[in-house]
């Protein structure tokens, strides 16, 4: 009696699981992104970025420029040292 | 899924190379699915697509690391897409509660108007027994029920066996069943 009952119990709730399987399955349908956002997006994803490292014209320039400043006062400096070198040797 | 990606081997394999076609091939094959996935779990297009996006921004950007290790590419864009959701639902839960029903439209099929409105009442009482589950429950049934994948599909994304995703879909009727009857009955 008692088992009886115990199966019918099981059959009724396979009978209501599968009944709930089949509304779930009616009522969650799958959605659509918008064509425009689809679109979009993969321009995005598929464009390479337009971003360059811009180069000073006259980099060379600059460059001649900073090494005579630098070669300039290195010799100044040389100077001023082997005369303050030469200076106290004579003293 | 399965069959696609047999058949997207040759294009991952380029897309992982940094082939810009190869991987737009297979964004073009995906991003439905993945739309789809997000807009159940946020309930609103803004939303979804913003998700949607940074998916496959990440995806593009992480792509040379992505090694076949028996988990599908299909199933690495859900797992990315199941994070940045998790994420966007705790941020979100910080600033404001976003009822999945308030917001959510579901395509319906042909239908007189007196049925559409009654179908969108049903709708929208599943949503809401479905929104009381637990996160990992609520993706086990978009899994199913939208996306339409099989147990070892929806395994192979949660990372879990088959056995057990088994058991998590019987657990996940019942908890729902039982909600929809002591709440919208």
């Amino acid at each position: 009696m008692f088992s009886a009952r115990s199966t019918m119990t099981r059959q009724k709730s396979l009978i209501e699981e599968t009944a709930l399987e089949g509304q779930l399955f009616a009522m969650l349908n799958p959605v659509q992104a918008s064509p425009e956002f689809v679109s979009s997006l993969k321009t995005r994803l598929t464009s390479v970025p337009s971003i360059s490292v811009e180069r000073n014209a006259n980099m060379a320039a600059v460059l001649v420029i900073g090494l005579g400043l630098f070669a300039g006062v290195f010799m100044a400096w040389a100077v001023f040292y082997l005369r303050s070198l030469l200076g106290k040797k004579s003293a | 899924m399965t069959q696609t990606e047999n058949t997207d081997d040759t294009t991952l394999t380029r897309a992982v190379e940094g082939d810009a076609e190869a991987f737009s091939q297979l964004y073009e094959r995906y991003v439905n699915r993945i739309y789809s996935y997000i807009y159940y779990r946020t309930g609103n297009v803004n939303d979804a697509e913003d998700l949607t996006a940074r998916v496959f921004h990440r995806a593009l950007g992480h792509i040379q690391r992505y090694h076949d290790k028996g988990v599908p590419f299909s199933a690495w864009l859900y797992r990315i897409a199941h994070n940045l959701v998790a994420n966007w639902h705790r941020d979100n839960s910080r600033k404001q509660e976003v009822a999945l029903e308030d917001n959510l439209q579901l395509p319906h099929r042909g239908e007189l108007p007196e049925t559409a409105l009654e179908h969108s009442q049903d709708t929208e009482n599943l949503l809401r027994a479905i929104r009381t589950l637990s996160p990992e429950r609520q993706q086990l049934v978009i899994l199913k029920f939208v996306q339409r994948l099989s147990n070892a599909e929806i395994a192979l994304i949660m990372g879990r066996s088959e056995g057990a995703i088994k058991s998590l879909y019987h657990r996940t009727l019942l908890a729902l069943r039982d909600e929809i009857e002591n709440h919208f009955s």
